[in-house]
């Protein structure tokens, strides 16, 4: 198991980010789908805060810290979208929720 | 880093992640994303991020996973409900292809550029609360101004949406 370099948190972060892509293409309960897209948005965050260490620069690290708080606001809102349509519609399903391409 | 280190936390979060894509219960997902977000805090506090470790653990698996559970038990979803999303295996097989497609092309890119250089002397107090502090709030302020508007917003927003229509 050599040194762990740089390019090994790349490849964790492609690895991750391709997983929480294919959770999204794949999965149709939109709760679901949301925490995929909350894996990726984490993968990002790894490669940021890998490669800011890399050049010992810290606007890696802001930059991942904008994202975390961006990504809360993005789950407070979509859950709360999720929790309307099911009111609605009593579903989750997002092959039910296609009104914008009837 | 110790490389032990490395691959565990590695492997749980790749292992905790394939969970939260593939188990069929919401709620099977969202505590396989607890732990993900956990293994990935870790994973932060080897890049020498002491203040986003914390961020991480308080935001994501306080705060997010939290909510993302919260509102699970709120819907109340039936069996019938989640057995009409299985999925179907060619949009699976397809799915897989391209996500492993452009995977496979950005490793490439990756394999292909030039060896990265030994990183740069980390100095002892880089990504502490005092260190971030001193960017975010000097080059960085308007961002973090326009920032705690969206939180505003959102905040506002996610009340105005979830509350129920009359």
């Amino acid at each position: 198991m050599g040194e762990i370099t740089t390019e090994h948190f790349t490849w964790l972060s492609i690895a991750l980010f391709f997983l929480g892509a294919l959770g999204v293409l794949v999965r149709r309960n939109a709760i679901t789908v949301l925490m995929c897209v909350e894996l990726m948005l984490n993968a990002v965050n790894l490669a940021l805060l890998a490669y800011a260490r890399q050049w010992g620069n810290m606007e890696g690290q802001v930059l991942a810290f904008f994202v975390i708080a961006i990504a809360a606001v993005e789950a407070a809102i979509g859950l709360a979208i999720v929790v309307a349509i099911f009111r609605l519609r009593q579903t989750t399903n997002l092959d039910d929720l296609s009104i914008l391409n009837e | 880093m110790n490389p032990i280190v490395f691959w565990s936390l590695a492997l749980t979060s790749l292992v905790s992640g394939a969970f939260v894509v593939g188990k069929r219960s919401p709620m099977a997902s969202a505590l396989a994303l607890a732990i993900c977000l956990t293994a990935l805090a870790g994973l932060f506090a080897a890049l020498s991020a002491p203040f986003l470790f914390i961020i991480q653990i308080l935001v994501y698996t306080g705060a997010v996973v939290v909510l993302i559970v919260f509102v699970i038990m709120l819907l109340d979803l039936r069996e019938a409900d989640l057995r009409a999303q299985s999925i179907q295996r060619g949009k699976l097989l397809f799915s897989a292809l391209v996500c492993l497609l452009a995977g496979g092309l950005m490793l490439l890119r990756i394999a292909g550029a030039r060896p990265a250089p030994p990183p740069a002397a980390i100095p002892p107090d880089f990504g502490t609360v005092e260190n971030l502090a001193d960017i975010v709030f000097t080059r960085y302020v308007l961002p973090f101004e326009i920032v705690s508007l969206i939180l505003l917003v959102g905040i506002l927003g996610a009340v105005v949406i979830a509350k129920r229509g009359e």
